[in-house]
């Protein structure tokens, strides 16, 4: 009787563990899945930016750029629409690791804008063009001279990208938007 | 008593084998002599080797070409070791060799990095504690929990009360096998301290000799596999967190080759040295221009001086051990030697050692001297006593005089 009553006891136990752990797996997946799922493409974002400015996005990208000195701020890119945009470190994000390079992540965060004039494009410009001109004159190609090449490239190419837009639009100032960002998961 | 027939053979055996540890020993301890190299360091200023000897009560310091200096002319030469006297007399120059100087950055390139082979080969207590590499603040915190690898992945365990964060294991162990890790690790590579200025985690092999980079970033699991080139079987990794972050750490391969893991994308760099990571210890000094290896072996040093940069091999240095006449006389009079403990490993497991056969002929010297002995031992000595003479000599002869053969 006893034996039969420690076996009856045993198996509960065990089943009440499985149980556990296959519940904390299902409540871990239901946490990741509730917004990822919900993530976008950048060009939809920006497409609906008046709409969707001051508020929460879910927004997702292959991680582009890592700023590697202060690690507080991405640029994710949208493979398909060749736009990228900046995700600043906010909310549980304290910073972000430079392996995330090259990797897809999904962001929550808020849509902010700022708007670039065009004297500022103008300055800017010749600012990033003057780091190009010193760079070409370094023969140290250590990896540090490397990292500041592309980021380099990358904002050249921002600010064309920009003068486009403004002649487009026929407006003398160029809305940036970026994320403040809440969290991310990698993908 | 039959089980005390063979009892004398049992005692014989222990006393040759007792002798064979302790005689070694005791020759040992009382001649050998430490080796002493002279401290060498790679000059940024004239791009040569310069050494620093104590002889005959004073300082020797010299390059390789000869040329002796005096302290503060040494200090001159080797700016990169000698930065903060140079900084304290004002004498720091303000570039060298194209780059702009200053303490800070001097400080932030100038690290030191030691592997000993008993690293490799010691025992290890695998629970990791799992920082928290993105906390915002200046000093790192002990997490609290420490983590295993298992089969299935990692478990997260309490110490203070011994139970396991399920939780949290499974959301660790989740993105571990997602990136395709089979469990458990062949190593595990990591600093478990406080006492660095930043964290990156740990690497951890897995079975299938997949190597994967896993640290805590924002409370999350960070997992990315480093992809091994196809030539590298790599056996021991040393993670450094140096102030520079060029890289992650010092990789060792089965062929005795040396590799770090670069920051920029996890590419895997050779280092030209060589060494036997069996046997040899290695030193490096580096800093901004050159890194000082030094790679120390049973016969001597060799220096080598690289290129931080591109590491290509700019110099080498080589010093010879002087032979120890003592320790190549005692070949010839302890034949084989038993050891428990060794410099190369941290593990006490009986090690045995025997000279070559022709150094054993001097056995017939002990056995020479047993027969002559039997006048003042007053027996013959039995064909055993002979025999275990000539095959373990000095050991055998005191065994087979105290147990009286």
């Amino acid at each position: 009787m006893k034996k039969t009553l420690f076996f009856l006891v045993a198996i509960a136990l065990i089943t009440q563990a499985c149980s556990n752990n296959k519940e904390a797996n299902n409540q871990l997946e239901t946490n990741e899945q509730s917004w990822v799922a919900d993530s976008k493409i950048i060009a939809d974002v920006i497409e609906s930016s008046e709409k969707n400015l001051e508020k929460e996005v879910f927004i997702k990208g292959m991680v582009e750029h890592v700023c590697k000195h202060s690690g507080k701020r991405v640029f994710i890119l949208d493979t398909i629409n060749d736009i990228s945009i900046r995700v600043e470190s906010g909310g549980n994000i304290s910073g972000f690791n430079n392996e995330l390079a090259g990797m897809t992540i999904a962001v929550k965060g808020v849509l902010k804008e700022k708007q670039i004039t065009k004297e500022y494009i103008d300055n800017w410009e010749s600012k990033v063009k003057a780091k190009i001109e010193e760079e070409e004159h370094d023969h140290d190609h250590d990896h540090e001279t490397e990292g500041h090449s592309h980021s380099c490239s990358v904002e050249i190419n921002s600010i064309n990208k920009m003068r486009k837009w403004m002649k487009e639009n026929k407006k003398d100032y160029y809305s940036v938007y970026f994320i403040l960002g809440q969290d991310y998961e990698v993908l | 008593m039959k089980q005390f027939k063979h009892i004398n053979k049992v005692i014989l055996v222990i006393m040759i084998l007792g002798l064979s540890w302790l005689l070694p020993q005791i020759w040992h301890l009382i001649t050998d002599k430490a080796t002493r190299y002279p401290f060498t360091y790679f000059s940024s200023v004239n791009h040569t080797f310069c050494t620093l000897e104590y002889e005959k009560e004073e300082f020797i310091r010299k390059d390789a070409h000869g040329n002796t200096y005096t302290e503060e002319q040494w200090d001159s030469i080797l700016p990169m070791f000698s930065f903060r006297q140079l900084a304290t007399d004002g004498l720091l120059p303000d570039t060298l060799n194209g780059i702009a100087l200053s303490v800070k950055d001097i400080r932030k390139t100038n690290y030191y990095f030691r592997y000993k082979p008993n690293e490799l080969f010691s025992p290890s207590i695998p629970l990791y504690p799992l920082f928290e590499s993105m906390s915002g603040r200046v000093d790192l915190e002990m997490p609290g929990d420490v983590f295993r690898v298992t089969k299935d992945g990692v478990e997260f365990i309490n110490p203070k009360t011994n139970k396991i964060n399920f939780t949290k294991s499974l959301k660790y162990s989740k993105s571990l096998l997602d990136k395709g890790f089979g469990g458990p690790a062949k190593w595990v590579a990591g600093s478990p301290t406080t006492r660095k200025s930043y964290d990156e985690g740990y690497f951890i092999l897995d079975q299938n000799s997949r190597l994967f980079h896993f640290k805590r970033v924002n409370d999350k699991p960070f997992v990315k596999e480093i992809k091994i080139p196809e030539n590298i079987d790599p056996i021991f990794m040393k993670t450094t967190e140096y102030g520079d972050k060029r890289f992650y750490g010092f990789v060792i391969s089965s062929d005795s080759k040396l590799y770090v893991i670069s920051c920029n994308k996890y590419k895997f760099i050779n280092i030209p040295i060589r060494f036997d990571y069996k046997n040899d210890n290695i030193m490096l000094m580096a800093n901004l221009f050159y890194w000082n290896m030094g790679i120390t072996t049973d016969s001597g040093k060799v220096c080598y001086a690289i290129n931080t940069n591109d590491f290509s091999l700019v110099d080498t240095l080589k010093y010879h051990k002087e032979p120890n006449k003592m320790a190549e006389a005692s070949k010839y009079f302890l034949p084989f030697s038993l050891k428990f403990k060794s410099y190369k490993s941290n593990y006490i497991k009986p090690r045995f050692s025997a000279v070559p056969l022709k150094y054993m002929l001097v056995n017939l010297f002990f056995v020479i001297l047993l027969v002559l002995l039997k006048p003042i031992r007053k027996q013959k000595p039995t064909p055993l006593a002979i025999i275990i003479t000539l095959i373990t000599g000095i050991y055998g002869l005191t065994t087979t005089l105290l147990l009286k053969l």
